[in-house]
């Protein structure tokens, strides 16, 4: 797996195949919409799902960590995908065994609880927007600029479409950088896909696979 | 003869009512005397109830007379039909002949539409004889106490077996015959089919162990019914278009006739084409409002049965309907067939022929509407075959673990069962016939544990075993669920239509109503509909007044042309290549035919035609084996792969019926694939496996596996899953099992299933024989030609590559957002 260097504000981001970004100076991993406990939920509504698949996704963000040798985890948002379920308890043990490691989380709509149930599993919860330095950062794309600050979100789940001769075509998740604002990839792998808009000048870097792409 | 006394009361009462026994009717009654199984091979309207109800009662007549005591009461016999709609018709003949027997036996139907309070008045005290279908028969398995219902059941009549042996449903009928047998060993077993190409394998599915040399009788009507076929022409064959599917500009053709008909019915392949044919008929002949009707299988139960009585009673001038209204009851007001597009199969054609002209003698006529123009010449493929009755065959399911999973649970949450004894049961199915003992001992396991991959769950360990050794359910939630997902009918979610005042229309994919927002408009069952609110899994409509509105695209198959329908197709061109014009759709068609051998070929039946072409599009490959969709699906990712593993290259397929199209966006290096043998047969399982995506397909088909099983609960009714829900947790079942118990039977099926039913290997491989022992004639072309028009414009497309993605994204532009 490639993670792809790319500079923003000065600063060092490195854009991972599996739908997080590393940013370098603050040694800090990002990651949007988790959704965990998705396939849970399936159950909790009276669909039988067997769970070995939330399973994964705590599996690929240890790799992350260790792959980065990661200080802080910042989540933006959507961390659970609904009320407390086995997931919980799992994310919960799995953080348990990184005392070292910061982890924030920044709310989104799934997660609806009270601050507190988060705090208690070790999370430092931050309501958006949450500024730092030259960015800011929230689960919801804030709708205005901020004050000459570079906002990165998540919650659409960002992805584009292809084509090209010979009836080529296919769609694929991506990372989006405006003006302005940066868009996350959904990093749970059971979610659905939020077709962007692309403007002139805005950069787009799809996944594919093993690999991160930029398209022209 | 001691049966002599019995059918001369038959034909007494047939007598006095004016009739005489066809003799296939005699014939019937008399084996069925003799105690014979059998099967009685004739069409709807031919009199076949009576050969099987009358000699029902003739034989309890003799048993009474045989016994000085009066028999006991009880349920006698049952006659299973696959059609609801069907069993009102029976129940009237029936009870006609039971009365004019002097018997005083009850003919009672028993089917989901039944009330409970009927249903358990009915467990109480049987009726004599009970029509009901194969889903309603499993659901009395599944009561306490079945065997005494049946204990006197002595004869079964499963009518339509042609319709249910083709499908699940066939199965599970098979599993209720084995039940039935197993409670009495002395039952009768009886079916009814109409002509298809296997009759014999049609009768030992039926009787499964009961197939013994001398125990059985085929009896057959003499099929003479005359069926005259008629193409549609369009005035100038020159402006008629290449491609399309709708044949809306053939209109002005069909109304003539509706208007000299007492009554038509006109036979679409899809149900948007059907609403789309209602609405532009009622454009152009406003007249016909109020007359007309429409019918497929979206539209509520109500409105159809009410369109099935006017047609009945001759208050319709037409009817626009799918194959919906391919089974039923005989409309006897109907003159004229209508059918719009390729029927794709002559067993269908001739069936919907055969729903007019039911007076003795009379012909029936059925019209053909060909949607583009190279499809005229199936006009004369159909006329053909029809004439000599090539019919299709039904090929039965074997193995369906699904179904036997869902059996096996109905008989533990009733009164459970003892392997031992219901293992030799299963074995005597035609279905199940080989089964092993080691996956008889998979199921066990599955049933009770939930097997190797989910036996951590306790939902999964459905069935208990008591000390004794039985198998059985007493958790109640689990039988309560079990009995709501009986069946094997696994439908799209539906969203039911409703006025907001309240009125059921009928039902909608989930998948179209989610692309609308309140105040759309859309046209179903032949009204315009605003679309007003949706809540759970309803959507509030009222009616608009706007004139245009979207239609409903329903996620369908598409169905592919059979293999006889292809044979005759390949002979229809090579009549044209002998010049022999005498076919008037061919007469109609050479200035088409003219130009495509002009430009290209028009292969005779020892050639086989490729055709090469570059556009700013791309380059064009195409191969027309003429076998149908579902042989091009396969054979068209067999020959991508195998070029693409001489060059790196990534293809676009599409298919029609007559051939299928490998565009890419680099040449496509034909000469030398073809001197590296691309059509080739050597190592054909291995390269099958290796190009078409079998693992997606699979997961498709285990949707439906997954359901029938009882893997997936759909809910309790009127609190359904969403079909997104649905789909998700059955990839996540078909990955859990692909992961964790590969071995498991339930995957390995849904394989098999695509390979025998959606690629049909078998055929696959017959066509690749064909096509090696013809001549390959290449044909480098400048443009498209009337043959491969039709299937370059098609957007529904499959995908193949073998070059690395990320070279392929490198190509490829950011597509603009509407």
């Amino acid at each position: 797996m490639n993670s792809l260097q790319f500079s923003l504000n000065r600063q060092t981001f490195h854009l991972h195949p599996h739908r997080a970004i590393y940013w370098e100076e603050k040694k800090t991993l990002l990651v949007a919409d988790l959704h965990l406990g998705k396939a849970r939920h399936f159950r909790r509504a009276g669909l039988a799902v067997p769970i070995a698949v939330s399973e994964k996704n705590i599996e690929i963000l240890q790799s992350l960590i260790s792959e980065f040798q990661t200080e802080r985890l910042l989540i933006l948002g959507d961390l659970f995908h609904s009320s407390r379920n086995h997931a919980w308890d799992q994310f919960k043990d799995w953080l348990a065994g990184h005392p070292k490691m910061k982890a924030v989380l920044i709310p989104g709509n799934h997660d609806f609880h009270q601050k507190e149930a988060y705090e208690t599993m070790g999370l430092i919860v931050e309501e958006e927007p949450y500024v730092e330095g030259e960015f800011v950062f929230s689960h919801i794309p804030i709708k205005e600029p901020m004050e000459e600050k570079y906002n990165l979100a998540g919650h659409i789940h960002p992805a584009v479409r292809l084509s090209g001769d010979g009836r080529q075509s296919m769609s694929l998740p991506c990372f989006y950088f405006g003006e302005w604002q940066g868009l996350l990839p959904a990093f749970g792998k059971f979610t659905g896909n939020g077709y962007i808009e692309v403007c002139q000048g805005d950069r787009v870097f799809v996944i594919a696979e093993d690999e991160v792409l930029e398209i022209e | 003869m001691a049966n002599e006394k019995y059918i001369k009361k038959g034909k007494a009462w047939f007598k006095e009512k004016g009739w005489k026994a066809f003799p296939f009717q005699l014939q019937a009654w008399e084996a069925m005397l003799d105690g014979q199984h059998g099967l009685v091979n004739a069409p709807t309207g031919s009199g076949k109830t009576y050969s099987l109800f009358v000699p029902i009662l003739l034989d309890y007549l003799r048993e009474v007379d045989q016994n000085k005591k009066k028999p006991k009461k009880g349920l006698k016999a049952i006659w299973i039909t696959p059609l609801r709609a069907l069993a009102k018709e029976i129940q009237i003949a029936g009870q006609r002949a039971v009365d004019g027997m002097g018997l005083d036996w009850k003919v009672e139907i028993r089917t989901g539409d039944t009330s409970s309070s009927v249903k358990s008045r009915q467990f109480r005290s049987p009726p004599e004889v009970l029509i009901t279908t194969p889903e309603s028969l499993h659901v009395l398995l599944a009561r306490k106490k079945y065997p005494d219902f049946f204990s006197q059941t002595k004869t079964i009549v499963v009518d339509e077996w042609h319709e249910l042996m083709g499908s699940k449903r066939g199965v599970q009928m098979e599993l209720g015959l084995s039940r039935l047998k197993g409670l009495n060993p002395d039952l009768k077993v009886w079916g009814i089919s109409a002509t298809i190409g296997n009759m014999d394998q049609a009768i030992e599915a039926l009787l499964g162990s009961s197939f013994e040399a001398g125990k059985f009788e085929i009896i057959s009507s003499a099929d003479n019914k005359k069926i005259e076929v008629e193409t549609i022409f369009p005035d100038e064959i020159e402006t008629y278009p290449w491609s399309g599917h709708l044949g809306i500009a053939l209109l002005d053709k069909v109304v003539p006739l509706i208007k000299k008909s007492q009554s038509t019915l006109i036979f679409t392949n899809t149900r948007a084409q059907c609403e789309i044919w209602y609405q532009k008929l009622l454009e152009v002949e406003p007249d016909l409002a109020g007359i007309m009707a429409m019918h497929h299988s979206s539209i509520s139960r109500d409105l159809r049965d009410w369109v099935e009585e006017a047609l009945h009673d001759g208050r319709l001038k037409a009817v626009v309907c799918t194959s919906s209204l391919d089974l039923g009851v005989d409309f006897r007001p109907v003159e004229t067939i209508v059918q719009i597009g390729s029927p794709k199969g002559v067993a269908r054609f001739m069936q919907r022929a055969g729903r007019s002209g039911h007076q003795p003698g009379a012909v029936s006529k059925i019209h053909f509407v060909p949607t583009h123009s190279l499809e005229i010449i199936e006009g004369a493929a159909l006329r053909t075959s029809v004439e000599r009755r090539t019919i299709e065959s039904r090929i039965p399911f074997l193995l369906s673990f699904d179904v036997l999973i869902q059996y096996l649970v109905t008989l533990a949450i009733s009164e459970g069962f003892y392997p031992d004894e219901i293992y030799p049961e299963i074995k005597g199915t035609f279905a199940y016939q080989h089964i092993t003992d080691e996956e008889w001992i998979w199921l066990l396991d599955f049933v009770t544990t939930g097997g190797n991959a989910l036996y951590a769950y306790d939902e999964y360990k459905k069935v208990e075993v008591d000390e004794g050794g039985k198998f059985i359910v007493t958790d109640k939630g689990i039988a309560r669920r079990h009995r709501l997902s009986m069946g094997t009918i696994v439908s799209d979610v539906a969203i039911t239509v409703k006025f907001v005042r309240g009125g059921r229309i009928g039902t909608i994919e989930e998948y179209f109503i989610s692309q609308l927002s309140p105040g759309d408009t859309f046209w179903f069952a032949g009204r315009a509909l605003e679309l007003v609110r949706v809540r759970e899994m309803t959507a509030q409509v009222r009616k608009s007044k706007k004139k245009t509105g979207k239609v409903p695209a329903w996620l369908g198959g598409r169905l592919s042309f059979t293999s006889e329908l292809s044979d005759m197709l390949r002979e229809k061109m090579q009549v044209y290549v002998d010049q022999d014009y005498s076919d008037p759709e061919i007469n109609t068609l050479r200035p088409l035919l003219d130009l495509q051998h002009y430009e290209s070929l028009v292969p005779s039946k020892n050639e086989f035609l490729i055709e090469y072409f570059q556009d700013r599009e791309g380059y064009h490959l195409l191969m027309y084996p003429f076998e149908g969709r579902y042989v091009h699906e396969g054979i068209s990712a067999l020959i991508a792969w195998r070029i693409s593993q001489i060059k790196a290259l990534s293809f676009s397929i599409a298919m029609n019926d007559y051939g299928f199209e490998l565009l890419a966006d680099k040449e496509i290096p034909i000469n030398e694939a073809l001197d590296e043998g691309v059509l080739s047969l050597d190592n054909l399982s291995k390269d099958i496996q290796a190009s078409v995506n079998s693992v997606e397909m699979a997961k498709r088909r285990f949707r439906d596996i997954a359901s029938i099983s009882g893997l997936i609960f759909r809910g309790f009714p009127g609190k359904e899953m969403k079909s997104k829900h649905l789909q998700s947790s059955s990839q996540l079942f078909f990955q859990v099992f692909s992961d964790y118990e590969p071995n498991n039977l339930l995957l390995r099926q849904a394989y098999d299933e695509v390979m025998n039913f959606q690629l049909e290997e078998g055929r696959l491989r017959k066509a690749l024989e064909r096509i090696n022992e013809q001549e390959i004639r290449l044909s480098m072309t400048e443009r498209p030609t009337p043959f491969s028009f039709p299937i370059i414009t098609d957007r529904l497309r499959e995908r193949l590559s073998s070059e690395k993605l990320q070279d392929r994204i490198r190509r490829m532009k950011l597509k603009l957002q509407r």
